[in-house]
């Protein structure tokens, strides 16, 4: 399957989905489910070609004058991600499906849509070669992501949150779009494989260090780090399956995918490197605070998740084979222990309605599956041998104890990120599910349902068995990825099952007893019930303070130049335009008077001329507003009529037919206004308009008088008329030209209309009567 | 509006204006037409029901929200310029043509029709949409 029938194959099923989900009621999650399903198996099939760095190309033209093609691009890298993306979203679709079944058909349908047109995005994102078709995925991540956060939009703390993640995200992007603008100037392509074996020239040029701090503010952004970290714990009012789903195992993880795929060429540039590792660095560190600061479920997952996030890209900043070893090995543990927690967190929040894991607590016999599940995401995430987490976290310190530069900072920040990720571990398995609740017994209002507890035993199942059965994941899928990303063949990773009994088996005993007993600090501390509301959090502080003076600053801006007089925007459009023209005609030397008085007088034109100057009279001396819009539809008409005369019809019967609706709409608005006496405006307060009148007509005269003085150039039109039926099969050059050789200005055209109109609905919303009369 | 000769040749002007705009649309490529001037002669047709009977009668003709139109003219364009990304060669927007024969008249049909068709609907929901907002008198609210 080529990479486009992939992406293609996604937004099929996120246009079924709604629609899906309205006729098949409960059963919808299941049955869209299979598109994830397939995609993934396709994915399978595919491991052999990219096994032996292959890869799967595919280049459309798009607009190949502008250098921007549909290049897509699957190697190793590339296809675990995309399995990563399918495979877990096959299982929240079947979660979302089980999510939503109290829930109306149609919440389910678009949900179910919002999220598989996501898996399309992220699809597309992952698998793109050029830059710029990667830039389009991502901003489409980016908003969907606002319509998952913001899904439960009656509440106002959802759309604060959704606006927040936008604002951040899709800030970044516009630097990150900045940033490959300027790459692809350098390297004169947008194809990231080429940009990568240029790299080496690239990194000399002077605008090299502008390229890297707008592509890392695009992917610190999208993945929570510091100074953006505040984004993704607001993030958590989205529906949980779109928490595991987006904020946890995928979308989060595409600013790491971003940096790891420019890791490839730039990796040994420390201007690329060293704020890798220690922006990262500094997230982890936060990150873990307040982890152990928050008492929300799923707040605590969420600054667990920006903590992991943080050491991927710490990871990927460290240089070396080893550090890509371990960024692949973390990345797949922590998409599969963080999703099966979420999941089951979902899962106990949907069941008991309470948030807060500190009220939690004795559910173990109650919900047996989601237990389970939790524990086996929790060890794998302790990182406890046996299981993936435990491979992914050796790997983890053999790349930060390894590194050139910076290591004791990577170590150190590893050290005490890891505490904290067996803290979240231990507590998410064992605070709801064993310990006493201290807040009496939690009430339970259904117990846990087969398509919720699936997906996280699966995940958990999962960790455990490529802990013992290593040679399922790392041969066909790992060293494929790992071979990719790093550019060259490395050793294959060493996949024992038993732990070696040495100084690695003593770190993961100490980060056990350091998570215990952080387990025991966060119980202390979210022990009496002030702890539960909400706490000061300073980048959120910052961030209110900034967005709160955008909202001050800008209408000071604005209202000097929007001054909402019609009369004041008139006056600035005919002023600009008479100083515009007079400034053009100075100096002018053509005989524009001659030129005119070559042309006969003719009759009929006479007869229209003074049908026109009766309409400007009228408009010019009526005293109701109406009647002077009736003259100006005069006017109109008139030079409709010269146009259809002098040879262009398609001009007169727009003109004709613009100016019936003109005048139809113009009388609508002016009965529902109310505009009372100014319906009438005597003629002693019309001077200034009859000199803003006249000066423009006589601008209008003059530069017409100008370009008629001048020879015209007739290749255009001569090479228009040539090729119009020849090439494009029309006689009507006029219309050969908007729908064939300029069609995409009309696309654009139309595309203004359609969004002007969805504005001119919500804005003309009839109001109600007391409303309309106070304004 | 209440007048009787006015509600009586709405029906009859309606039905030959729409026809018209539809004609203009598709004689647009060879004589002066397109989608463009279809689209607001088609407009003008909605306008004459909406004087003559209220923006809910005139809604309930079109059948379709006129928002929604806009959008399905967006699409329209848009898939017209799909082809020859799907390996029928060229970049976005190349149109492509067939040629044929139907009853001894040479057709040229080409992909540039559904562009205009595209137009063509745009004009029309965001004519509509404008008019019916502002000759809404509030008096139904079905589902707007």
């Amino acid at each position: 399957m080529s990479p486009l029938l992939f992406v293609l194959i996604a937004a099929f099923g996120a246009a079924i989905a709604a629609p899906v989900a309205r006729f098949t009621g409960q059963a919808a999650g299941w049955l869209l489910a299979l598109i994830p399903a397939f995609l993934f198996i396709s994915l399978v099939q595919l491991l052999p070609e990219v096994a032996d760095g292959g890869v799967v190309m595919q280049v459309i033209e798009w607009a190949p004058a502008y250098g921007v093609n549909l290049g897509f691009r699957l190697d190793g890298f590339s296809v675990l991600f995309s399995m990563l993306i399918t495979g877990i979203g096959t299982l929240v679709v079947i979660y979302a499906g089980t999510y939503f079944s109290g829930k109306e058909a149609k919440d389910r349908g678009r949900f179910l849509a919002f999220i598989i047109l996501f898996m399309t995005a992220m699809l597309g994102t992952v698998m793109a070669d050029d830059l710029i078709v990667l830039f389009v995925f991502w901003e489409m991540t980016s908003l969907v992501s606002f319509f998952l956060i913001g899904f439960k939009h009656e509440d106002r703390a959802a759309r604060d949150s959704a606006l927040q993640s936008l604002v951040v995200t899709a800030g970044g992007g516009m630097a990150l779009l900045g940033g490959i603008l300027l790459l692809g100037s350098v390297a004169g392509t947008f194809s990231l494989s080429e940009i990568t074996a240029q790299a080496g020239d690239i990194a000399q040029s002077p605008l090299f260090p502008a390229i890297v701090v707008l592509v890392l503010i695009g992917a610190f952004t999208k993945s929570a780090q510091f100074p953006f970290h505040f984004w993704l714990p607001n993030a958590m009012a989205a529906p949980t399956p779109a928490s595991a789903y987006l904020h946890s195992a995928t979308m989060v993880k595409l600013g790491v995918y971003l940096v790891a795929r420019f890791d490839t060429g730039f990796g040994n540039e420390p201007i690329f490197y060293v704020p890798l590792i220690v922006f990262g660095g500094i997230t982890m560190l936060i990150a873990s605070v307040q982890a152990v600061r928050s008492t929300g479920f799923k707040a605590v997952l969420a600054y667990s998740t920006v903590a992991s996030l943080a050491t991927l890209i710490v990871l990927v900043g460290i240089p070396g084979s080893d550090a890509v070893k371990a960024t692949i090995g973390f990345l797949v543990a922590h998409a599969l222990y963080k999703a099966a927690l979420f999941f089951a967190a979902g899962g106990v929040i949907h069941s008991t309605h309470v948030y807060e894991l500190a009220r939690l607590g004795g559910l173990r016999w109650k919900m047996p599956m989601t237990f389970i599940a939790s524990v086996l995401a929790a060890i794998s995430m302790a990182g406890l041998p046996l299981f993936l987490g435990y491979k992914a976290k050796d790997l983890l310190f053999t790349a930060s104890f390894g590194a050139d530069s910076l290591a004791w900072w990577a170590t150190l920040c590893a050290l005490i990120m890891s505490a904290a990720m067996t803290m979240v571990g231990l507590l998410a398995a064992f605070k709801p599910f064993w310990l006493k609740a201290p807040y009496g017994e939690v009430k339970l209002y259904h117990g846990e349902s087969f398509g919720m507890a699936l997906p996280p035993l699966v995940l958990g199942a999962l960790g455990l068995l490529f802990g013992v059965a290593p040679f399922l994941l790392w041969g066909p899928v790992m060293e494929p990825a790992i071979a990719a990303l790093y550019g060259a063949p490395t050793a294959p990773v060493d996949a024992y099952v038993i732990p070696h009994v040495d100084a690695r088996l003593l770190l993961t005993i100490g980060l056990l007893a350091a998570g215990l007993g952080l387990v025991w600090l966060w119980t202390r501390m979210h022990r009496d019930p002030d702890s539960l509301r909400p706490r000061f959090m300073l980048a959120d502080f910052c961030y209110n303070k900034v967005m709160g003076g955008v909202e001050i600053a800008a209408p000071k801006l604005a209202k000097p130049l929007q001054t909402g007089t019609l009369r004041s925007y008139i006056g600035a459009t005919v002023g600009v335009t008479v100083v515009g023209v007079a400034f053009a005609l100075i100096g002018f030397e053509g005989a524009m008077i001659e030129a005119a008085l070559i042309e006969p007088i003719r009759p009929y034109a006479v007869l229209i001329l003074i049908f026109v100057l009766m309409g400007v009279a009228v408009a010019a001396f009526a005293r109701s507003v109406l009647i002077t819009i009736i003259g100006v539809g005069i006017v109109g008409y008139g030079m409709a009529l010269l146009f259809l005369i002098n040879g262009a019809p398609d001009v007169a019967f727009t003109q004709f037919t613009v100016e019936t609706l003109f005048l139809v709409i113009l009388v609508a608005v002016l009965l529902r206004i109310p505009l009372g006496s100014a319906l009438h405006r005597p003629l002693k307060k019309r001077p200034r308009s009859a000199i803003a009148a006249i000066g423009f007509g006589a601008a209008t005269t003059l530069s017409i008088l100008a370009m008629n003085a001048l020879n015209f150039d007739p290749r255009l039109s001569e090479y228009f008329g040539e090729v119009s039926y020849a090439e494009a099969h029309g006689r009507n050059v006029v219309n050969v030209i908007l729908v064939d050789f300029r069609a995409l200005d009309t696309l654009g055209e139309i595309a203004v209309v359609a969004f002007a109109t969805l504005a001119v609905w919500a804005l003309l919303r009839r109001r109600t009567p007391e409303k309309e009369a106070g304004q | 509006m209440n007048s009787v000769i006015l509600h009586a040749l709405t029906r009859l002007f309606f039905a030959a204006m729409l026809i018209f705009s539809i004609f203009i649309l598709l004689r647009g490529h060879n004589e002066p037409g397109g989608g463009f001037i279809g689209g607001l002669a088609g407009a003008s047709a909605y306008a004459v029901v909406t004087m003559a009977f209220g923006a809910h009668v005139a809604q309930r003709w079109l059948i379709i929200h006129p928002v929604v139109l806009c959008g399905v003219g967006l699409v329209c364009a848009i898939l017209s310029g799909l082809p020859p990304l799907m390996g029928m060669g060229g970049s976005f927007l190349t149109h492509l043509w067939w040629i044929g024969e139907i009853g001894g008249v040479e057709l040229h049909l080409g992909t540039t029709l559904l562009f205009d068709i595209g137009v063509y609907f745009v004009v029309v929901g965001g004519v509509l949409s404008m008019l019916f907002r502002l000759y809404d008198t509030g008096e139904e609210e079905a589902g707007w």
